[in-house]
């Protein structure tokens, strides 16, 4: 097992090296002057432009400017913000990593508990009219930009019933000493709109990856054994098929990151919500390429970890893969 | 002949699987069945694969695979009671309580992802209520009835952790978890070497004897059925064949096909004789015709053989068979 | 090849996905090509002082901020976002089939180099590779957006095209037309390739709505198909202001850009069922 581990977390590893490069390389090959824009808003003079370039290494040979960019990474360093000028990148990226966590979590629960039920509900009606038409709302949803639907649900929702807050996290005007109680629920109260957006958006997918996987289990020899031997239909669909179909999902979970990262941008961006996806939004506007960049990174990183989670995760679930694993 | 006590009475069972698209017509894989058993018998239900028979086993339990129906006018009676009628929570009663099943391939018929043990488990707590820990003791002794060599270890173990051997000793103790009256056992050795065969088909004589249990032993090897069935019903395209005591069945085959495939063994005491092989191949169910099934491939056939379906005429003490030769004898 | 394809979209037409999915197609084509040449408004003539008026009669989806028919703006619109995404997915076809065929072929560390590349490129989010990308310009020309989105969708199907080429070299009817002298050309022609077209097709019309979605989002932020030029994500941007007193704005666009998606996509499923009837 320990061998098979070893082998996953190097190949892990070489492939976020190879993301990192490409990503380096990405910037620095794209046409155009990651300073223009400053230069173009700031009026800077000859000098503090020469300045800047130095700082940020852009008069460099590329080769120089590469190793100057590994040499920041180990220490933990993605650079200074051009926007937000002098602060670092990482502490931007910390201080709003949080809120799209709790977004992203959110978003990733509510999928993988109610789209994981409501697929294996379709499975075990298959092809009635519960089953079509689900089918047909969640492709719908799927087809429906989150930009959108998070702009319509801020107009109706928030704005014409004021049924709950429109954007950013917490209610600024909340007082200081509110209890945490009043804090939680405000927060909660935040929180559902945007969440909602994301997670409608993007539930098809868990939905029918597990009713695919439910109809196959399903099919198998193992479920019909059960149900010989007396069990409930309940216990046979939970116990045994869902049990059985469980392990995909787990591996679904890995690709889920790359999904909720992009979803993140444009809901964070129409609701104002203070994270990763509303930083990026802003770095966007601003041109400020470290803060993209590390972004970026961060996200890269995030996908490849989850990615070695999800067979991790695959591996402990299945014992069949276990034993092999242990052997292998 | 007076009757032992009757458990399971089938009559005139036909499964049917409606047509795909338009133009085709349903198949009838099982068509009018008779059988019966007796309280601590022994009925083996012998025949080629696609004659049928695993169908009219799972059949008895309601298991027939969507989109397969009984047609209405199939009666299979236990004790008394039309399990045909039966559905949700009744049915649920009867399956592994009072008819039990082992099924054919042991890999992919036990769950992967739960051990044995917790299989067990619920397979005995499905119907009688018992502690975890009850539970647990019942499940081991149960493996070490069945033969396991190490039932505690077999407990704990997933099914691929298992040899096939022990796999299917551990299906069969799932499948006398519930203390059935019947065991289905759907051809309980193909799976296996053929040293294991033995031991495995010797622990199910033993454990039947113990329990005084029926069996349906389905298979498609007469030579497992010699010595270990009672009766044996020979199935063929859908249908009973013949049906007889299992001495007198070796001894005097009626029905062509029975001989024919009683020539097809391999025998010691008849070296030096080649195989005979059947010629031909069975049809499938969506092919069959209005005559006789067998007809095309018997080398007795009579010309109304191929177009009129010969009846299952009575020979003698519960001995049946379905021919236009049996027929021809008794008049 | 094209027979095999033909064949597969009759085979998809006749399941109930196809069906609507195709329908709804033409009608979005249809509306698409025809509607700015047979609309009577023109989908840009500004009308600072008239601002956003209501659906009626004269307008059947009202007008925009500067009383342009939405309607008009939603066909031209369309022309756009359509053509972006299909020559953008004929890119990363293009893209991915050649390097999947390189890979496959080539074998050994170039293989091993390759897909180690689209490993680490898959494991970057898109989204995020298309905004470093079109960030460095003020004004985005239409074709950097449809080469950067057709540059980073390929990846998937390198891999697709790679996996074909792999299990169909050994196969004895390629060993045999190589034994009779055919090169690499003429196996890779009418051997890998028609058997690859299936899945080939389906992988791109799903990309296709997955760009569509992109194309609209990047509108959106400003990073897509440039003003004037209509888009549906960019009248989306534009309705934002005035989406409480007009959400008819809004609500247009956005579902033009549902209906396109979803036509594709039930269309992508539609072939996936009719290549593989045990997949639905």
């Amino acid at each position: 097992m320990t061998g098979w581990l070893v082998r996953r977390l190097l190949q892990s590893a070489a492939t976020f090296a190879v993301a990192i490069l490409l990503l380096f390389f990405l910037m620095r090959l794209a046409p155009g002057d990651p300073l223009g824009r400053l230069t173009e808003e700031r009026a800077a003079s000859e000098q503090e432009i020469a300045q800047l370039r130095a700082r940020f290494g852009l008069d460099q040979p590329i080769t120089s400017q590469l190793g100057a960019f590994l040499a920041g990474l180990t220490r933990g360093d993605l650079g200074v913000s051009i926007e937000h000028y002098p602060e670092r990148v990482t502490g931007l990226i910390a201080a709003r990593l949080p809120a799209t966590l709790l977004l992203g979590g959110t978003a990733l629960v509510l999928n993988f508990t109610l789209g994981a039920w409501l697929g294996v509900r379709q499975a075990v009606r298959r092809g009635s009219r519960f089953d079509r038409w689900l089918s047909r709302l969640a492709l719908t949803a799927y087809a429906t930009p989150s930009f959108w639907l998070g702009l319509l649900l801020v107009t109706f929702v928030s704005i014409r019933w004021q049924l709950l807050p429109a954007a950013q996290m917490t209610d600024p005007l909340l007082s200081q000493d509110a209890g945490l109680l009043t804090r939680l629920l405000d927060l909660a109260r935040h929180l559902v709109l945007p969440a909602l957006t994301l997670s409608i958006t993007s539930m098809a997918l868990p939905m029918r990856h597990q009713r695919a996987a439910l109809l196959a289990t399903a099919r198998l020899e193992f479920v019909a054994a059960a149900r010989a031997r007396g069990l409930s239909e309940r216990r046979v669909l939970w116990g045994h098929a869902w049990r059985a179909a469980l392990v995909p999902l787990i591996t679904l979970l890995g690709l889920w990151l790359p999904i909720l990262v992009s979803g993140s941008v444009f809901v964070e961006a129409v609701f104002n919500w203070p994270g990763l996806g509303s930083l990026a939004y802003q770095a966007i506007a601003a041109r400020d390429y470290p803060v993209l960049l590390g972004t970026a990174m961060l996200v890269t990183a995030a996908v490849v970890v989850s990615g070695l989670l999800a067979d991790l995760g695959y591996a402990l679930v299945d014992p069949r893969v276990r034993l092999a694993r242990e052997s292998g | 002949m007076e009757k032992q006590a009757r458990l399971l009475e089938i009559r005139g069972l036909t499964i049917r699987f409606p047509a795909g698209g338009k133009g085709r017509t349903d198949s009838t894989p099982v068509r009018g069945v008779d059988l019966h058993l007796n309280r601590g018998e022994v009925l083996a239900l012998v025949g080629e694969s696609g004659s049928g028979k695993s169908l009219t086993g799972l059949s008895l339990l309601g298991l027939v695979p969507h989109p397969g129906r009984l047609d209405p006018g199939s009666s299979i009676r236990l004790e008394g009671v039309e399990l045909t009628a039966l559905r949700g929570e009744a049915l649920r009663q009867i399956r592994g309580r009072r008819i039990g099943m082992v099924f054919q391939d042991p890999l992919a018929s036990l769950t992967p992802v739960l051990t044995i043990g917790t299989q067990l488990r619920e397979a005995l707590t499905a119907h009688r209520s018992l502690t975890r820990s009850e539970a647990h003791r019942r499940g081991e002794a149960l493996l070490g009835e069945v033969g396991l060599p190490d039932p505690a270890a077999g407990y704990q173990a997933y099914p691929h952790e298992l040899s096939g051997g022990m796999r299917q000793r551990a299906l069969i103790a799932l499948g006398l978890a519930g203390e059935p009256d019947l065991l289905i056992a759907d051809e309980p050795t193909s799976a296996l070497d053929v040293t294991v065969q033995a031991q495995i088909l010797e622990t199910l004589d033993r454990l039947r004897a113990d329990r005084g249990m029926a069996v349906l032993l389905i298979t498609h090897d007469l030579g497992v059925v010699a010595g270990r069935a009672d009766r044996v019903a020979v199935m063929y395209a859908g249908q009973i064949v013949e049906q007889r005591d299992t001495r007198a069945l070796f001894r005097e085959p009626a029905h062509p096909y029975t001989r024919a495939l009683l020539r097809a063994i391999p025998r010691l005491d008849r070296l030096g004789e080649g195989l005979v092989p059947i010629p031909g191949m069975v049809p499938s169910p969506g092919e069959w015709w209005t005559g006789c099934r067998f007809s095309p491939r018997c080398g007795e056939a009579l010309p109304r053989c191929a177009n009129e379906e010969p009846p299952a005429v009575a020979l003698g003490d519960d001995h049946l068979s379905r021919c236009w030769l049996a027929a021809k004898s008794k008049t | 090849m094209i027979g095999s394809l033909l064949d597969l979209i009759r085979r998809a037409l006749r399941h109930p996905s196809g069906r609507t999915g195709g329908l709804l197609l033409a009608v979005l084509a249809v509306g698409a090509l025809l509607g700015p040449l047979v609309l009577p408004h023109p989908a840009d003539m500004p009308d600072v002082v008239a601002g956003a008026t209501p659906p009626s009669a004269g307008h059947p989806f009202g007008t925009d901020q500067l009383n342009r028919d939405i309607l008009s703006r939603i066909a031209t619109g369309g022309r756009i976002s359509l053509a972006v995404a299909t020559l953008a997915m004929t890119l990363s076809l293009t893209l991915g089939c050649l390097v999947g065929l390189v890979a496959g072929y080539a074998g050994g560390w170039v293989d091993a180099i390759l897909m180690r590349v689209v490993d680490a490129a898959l494991a970057i989010p898109r989204l995020f590779v298309i905004l470093l990308l079109l960030v460095v310009w003020e004004r985005i020309p239409l074709a950097a957006l449809i080469v950067v989105l057709g540059a980073t969708g390929w990846f998937a199907t390198s891999r697709l095209v790679r996996g074909e080429v792999l299990r169909l070299r050994h196969h004895g009817f390629v060993l045999a037309a190589q034994g009779l002298g055919a090169g690499p050309a003429r196996t890779i022609t009418r051997h890998l390739l028609p058997n690859a077209a299936g899945p080939l097709l389906v992988a791109a019309t799903l990309g296709v709505g997955d760009v569509i979605l992109l194309e609209a989002g990047l509108s959106f932020l400003g990073l897509g198909i440039q003003p004037p030029v209509p888009s549906w994500g960019g009248m989306v941007l534009d309705a934002r202001p005035l989406i409480v007193t007009a959400p008819w704005t809004a609500i247009f666009p956005g579902a033009a850009i549902v209906a396109t998606v979803l036509a594709v996509n039930l269309m992508g499923d539609a072939l996936q069922a009719a290549l593989d009837p045990r997949s639905a």
